[in-house]
């Protein structure tokens, strides 16, 4: 009788969860297209992978955390077309929770970005989530969200021009001529 | 061939892509770039793929410190303990474990079992409410006495039971007198999250600060308690609280509002 071989897939730090804390946070955000989304996202997210231990296929510990993102982003959307909507849009209580940050005119940037994200299809969305924003390779984000290379490659490029085309052209560099230079 | 090809370009999509990102093969690179010297609609196609790639590539923007903190407060034998994988429906906690307990319970609400939280018997305070939806429960999870509701209440107001709306669900309870007032929380948990909703009876407790906002008419409160989010309103005349860690105000508001008649 032949002996049973057993394949040894490396175990995910749970450990090293925050060290892809911020990357997943953003790659959520870049699905959800909201930042109160976005957190409730990654903390489902990461009940479950906390759940019991996980065997890390290849692509390592991102492209895992990608893949159960994902799936946590299916299985939210199936609940909440199951459930009664009870909340309503909340744009003012992001208000009660601003982002410290030292350039308010990065954060509008970025807050431009995703919601030019969140305008793609939601195809285009995990492709650029995966590749773009959380940094996976086109093979580590074609093994996490389960479609050929061909077609998420095809996506980014698709992604990236209409990303591009909403945002418009970039701002002119002006040129800064002296004191007397106007603030209108 | 079916590759396809960027419009009016005999190149493919994906090695534009690739090569705006530089993750194209070196040899690959060179005979691209020598079509790119021929074609300014391949220039400009990979213009834009590049613009894309800094735009995005550079976000930056860390994760909330209310998550990061969530992430560190994750016991460490969570994280680690080995445990057989159990089916269970959704992410409900079993509901009731004990189902003798159930009646004991409500019989112990009832009871009004009082537990000073803070002291005498001035007015109460947000931060006393906020206390109580915070502090651990004391008594086993209330029973459903409807499809909406649970079988304990305050001022008349009976909890909610959020099971088939919401999909949190009761694990238990506690009643405290804060300012000489009645005060009852009902704790509910989903998905590893956990929120205390506190009904402190009589004239409305006094809301200073937070950020107000306007839902079915009833305004709702926000504001931080230490590492906690809280909102608090007020419904039939008593003060409601819900407050949790880990937890959106997004959410926070959902659960406030989620017994509302639509």
């Amino acid at each position: 009788m032949a002996p049973k071989i057993e394949c040894a897939l490396p175990r995910l730090d749970p450990t090293s969860l925050g060290d892809h804390l911020d990357a997943l946070y953003r790659a959520a955000w870049a699905l959800c297209g909201s930042r109160e989304d976005a957190e409730d996202l990654v903390q489902e997210t990461f009940t479950r992978v906390l759940a019991r231990p996980r065997n890390v296929k290849a692509g390592g510990d991102r492209a895992y955390l990608m893949s159960a993102l994902r799936n946590t982003f299916y299985s939210r959307l199936r609940s909440n077309s199951r459930r009664p909507r009870a909340t309503q849009t909340l744009d003012d209580v992001a208000a009660v929770e601003p982002r410290a940050t030292l350039q308010p005119e990065r954060a509008a940037e970025v807050s431009e970005i995703f919601a030019a994200i969140d305008r793609l299809p939601e195809d285009f969305r995990l492709a650029i989530a995966a590749v773009d924003i959380l940094g996976l390779s086109y093979g580590e984000a074609a093994e996490a969200l389960d479609t050929p290379e061909a077609t998420i490659t095809t996506r980014i490029y698709r992604a990236r021009q209409r990303i591009v085309k909403e945002l418009g052209d970039p701002p002119a560099v002006r040129e800064e001529t002296g004191p007397d230079r106007s603030l209108a | 061939m079916d590759k396809k090809m960027t419009d009016d370009l005999q190149v493919p999509e994906a090695e534009l892509a690739r090569l705006a990102d530089g993750s194209l093969p070196e040899t690959r690179q060179t005979e691209l770039q020598a079509e790119l010297r021929r074609s300014p609609a391949l220039t400009s196609a990979l213009a834009e793929q590049q613009r894309a790639v800094s735009l995005l590539r550079a976000i930056d923007t860390p994760a909330p410190d209310s998550l990061r903190q969530w992430l560190e407060s994750q016991p460490e034998e969570r994280q680690t303990e080995e445990r057989p994988a159990k089916r269970r429906r959704g992410w409900a906690m079993p509901r009731f474990a004990f189902p003798a307990a159930l009646g004991v319970a409500a019989a112990a609400i009832a009871a009004a079992v009082v537990i000073a939280v803070g002291g005498g018997s001035s007015s109460p305070t947000l931060g006393q409410a906020a206390h109580a939806a915070l502090a651990a429960s004391t008594m086993p999870a209330p029973n459903e006495s409807g499809a909406m509701t649970l079988d304990v209440s305050a001022g008349g107001i009976p909890f909610p039971y959020w099971e088939h709306t919401v999909g949190w669900n009761a694990i238990g309870a506690r009643s405290d007198s804060i300012g000489g007032r009645r005060a009852v929380t009902v704790f509910y948990e989903a998905g590893g999250r956990r929120v205390g909703y506190t009904i402190v009876t009589g004239p409305p407790v006094e809301v200073k600060g937070g950020v107000t906002v306007t839902a079915h008419g009833t305004p709702y409160t926000f504001m931080r308690t230490g590492s906690a989010r809280l909102i608090t309103w007020v419904r039939n005349g008593h003060t409601c609280v819900i407050a949790g860690h880990g937890v959106t105000y997004k959410t926070l508001l959902g659960l406030a509002t989620a017994d509302f008649p639509a």
